[in-house]
């Protein structure tokens, strides 16, 4: 595993390059937009770094998709004497170790100019991960994670034998109805089971971040979590993760 | 017992079939010709054999055990398009087969980068297909394995390389290993062929040794391929 991880890395190295040069380029220039009109505001530099953020954790899992299918179910990969659901789960932890690094490399500069912007934001942001944001974030991050593994499968099942169309069928099907009704399967489960937990996590509410101000919405209540929900929501995540693993094991052909 | 144990093989690409009751065997020290005119079902054969594809009936047995992702420690194979990605140079990918193939043979490997003139810093997508085939077969056959597959390792060479690279391959053949080399280059593989398989339309037509045919025929294995198809 650590030399697929090795293998990985050494591949995207270009791509890491771009993206972290890309993530300055757009720092550097709230901070020029700063220096010669001085009438940029916390909330317009938050948002703008959101979007830039959510963007590129947007292209991170499109990329990590396409690599699924353009690099590990090829020749190269499926020629080393390992179980072929290394080569997924691979992937699926650089899709985790890269959401985290854009995650980071983001809130770092996020911080930086916004604190430059407005001095009190450190000890905000501080006090908000202290108040259990840090959570708040980490799922944010695992959430991109589920969206990677979801997607795959559309991938593997594109690349099972012609022998098993049904099973491609079904996999298609299957993810097409959980990507489009898991909202209401959770929240049906939540009217079912109405126990919740209190975290003591605060929300992250972009919109009313960006409309109103970050002093304000960055203290945000805390939320209570259903519990029926979650357990639903990691079970899924797991589902998927050991079904693909499966599927990449036993079906996948290169063709 | 071969090495090769290939029993009632089919397989199919939806309603078509690729591979029909294929049974052969492949013993050590031989290498096998596999001819067949395009669509015939030679790299279908190869690709079950090393594991990239399931067979919809049959056995297939490499050194005595089920095809797995374990058999291909003891398969190389050689396919007929690049394998490697285009961010490597030579030097990653001698590395990548250092790592992950255990008994890979450093030396041999750049002997064979030395005798096809190459050079370890170049990047795989400056190279030309060509030397892409050179490298991508150093590699294959710098492996330490029990089968060699190799699907058209003249595809795409001048005719002037083509006799270099048959001189490589032979050079570094290995007389405990079974080498099943499949073209439509009949002539050029010929020479070095010990049996000859001709495949047509998923279905064994001849599984014979060179020898015999040359002096059963009285011709040439590439005079009685072009009589036959």
């Amino acid at each position: 595993m650590i030399n697929l991880l090795k293998y990985g890395i050494l591949g995207k190295k270009k791509y890491y390059f771009t993206l972290f040069l890309s993530t300055i380029g757009v720092y550097i220039i709230l901070f020029m937009g700063q220096y010669y009109f001085k009438n940029i505001s916390p909330e317009f530099a938050f948002a703008i770094s959101f979007l830039f953020m959510l963007v590129s954790l947007i292209l991170n899992i499109i990329f990590n998709i396409m690599s699924l299918d353009t690099e590990d179910i090829r020749y190269l990969y499926y020629s080393v004497p390992i179980n072929p659901k290394c080569i997924y789960l691979r992937r699926m932890l650089m899709g985790l170790f890269e959401t985290f690094f854009i995650f980071l490399l983001n809130m770092l500069f996020m911080t930086m100019i916004i604190q430059f912007l407005n001095p009190i934001f450190k000890d905000q942001l501080i006090n908000y991960l202290q108040r259990g944001g840090i959570f708040t974030l980490l799922i944010f991050v695992l959430a991109m994670e589920w969206i990677i593994i979801i997607f795959s499968t559309f991938v593997i099942a594109s690349n099972l034998p012609s022998e098993k169309d049904i099973l491609r069928y079904l996999l298609n099907v299957m993810t097409i109805l959980y990507l489009l009704f898991n909202n209401a399967l959770r929240s049906m489960l939540s009217r079912i089971f109405p126990y919740n937990i209190s975290l003591h996590m605060p929300q992250f509410n972009y919109e009313n971040i960006v409309t109103s101000s970050l002093r304000y919405n960055i203290n945000l209540p805390k939320i209570n979590v259903n519990i029926a929900s979650t357990i639903f929501y990691i079970l899924t995540f797991i589902f998927f993760l050991v079904l693909n693993s499966y599927l990449f094991e036993k079906y996948i052909e290169i063709k | 017992m071969g090495v090769l144990e290939i029993k009632g093989l089919y397989k199919y690409y939806g309603k078509k079939c690729a591979l029909k009751n294929v049974n052969l065997t492949g013993d050590f020290g031989e290498i096998v010709g596999l001819f067949g005119p395009n669509g015939s079902g030679k790299t279908t054969l190869l690709k079950l054999i090393v594991g990239f594809l399931r067979p919809s009936s049959g056995s297939i047995r490499v050194d005595g055990k089920d095809i797995d992702h374990n058999t291909r420690a003891i398969v190389s194979f050689l396919p007929d398009n690049n394998l490697l990605p285009s961010w490597m140079t030579i030097k990653d990918a001698f590395n990548f087969y250092k790592d992950f193939f255990p008994g890979f043979e450093e030396k041999r490997f750049k002997d064979l980068i030395d005798y096809f003139n190459l050079s370890m810093n170049r990047k795989v997508k400056e190279l030309s297909k060509g030397e892409q085939e050179k490298v991508c077969l150093s590699l294959t056959i710098s492996r330490k394995a029990k089968i060699y597959l190799l699907d058209e390792p003249l595809g795409g060479i001048d005719p002037a390389s083509r006799e270099r690279i048959l001189t490589g391959i032979l050079k570094n053949y290995r007389e405990d290993s079974l080498m099943i080399i499949s073209t439509h280059l009949i002539s050029d593989v010929e020479s070095i062929a010990d049996r000859v398989i001709f495949i047509s339309q998923g279905e064994i037509l001849l599984n014979e040794k060179t020898e015999k045919i040359r002096e059963e025929k009285k011709m040439s294995v590439d005079e009685l391929f072009r009589k036959t198809f």
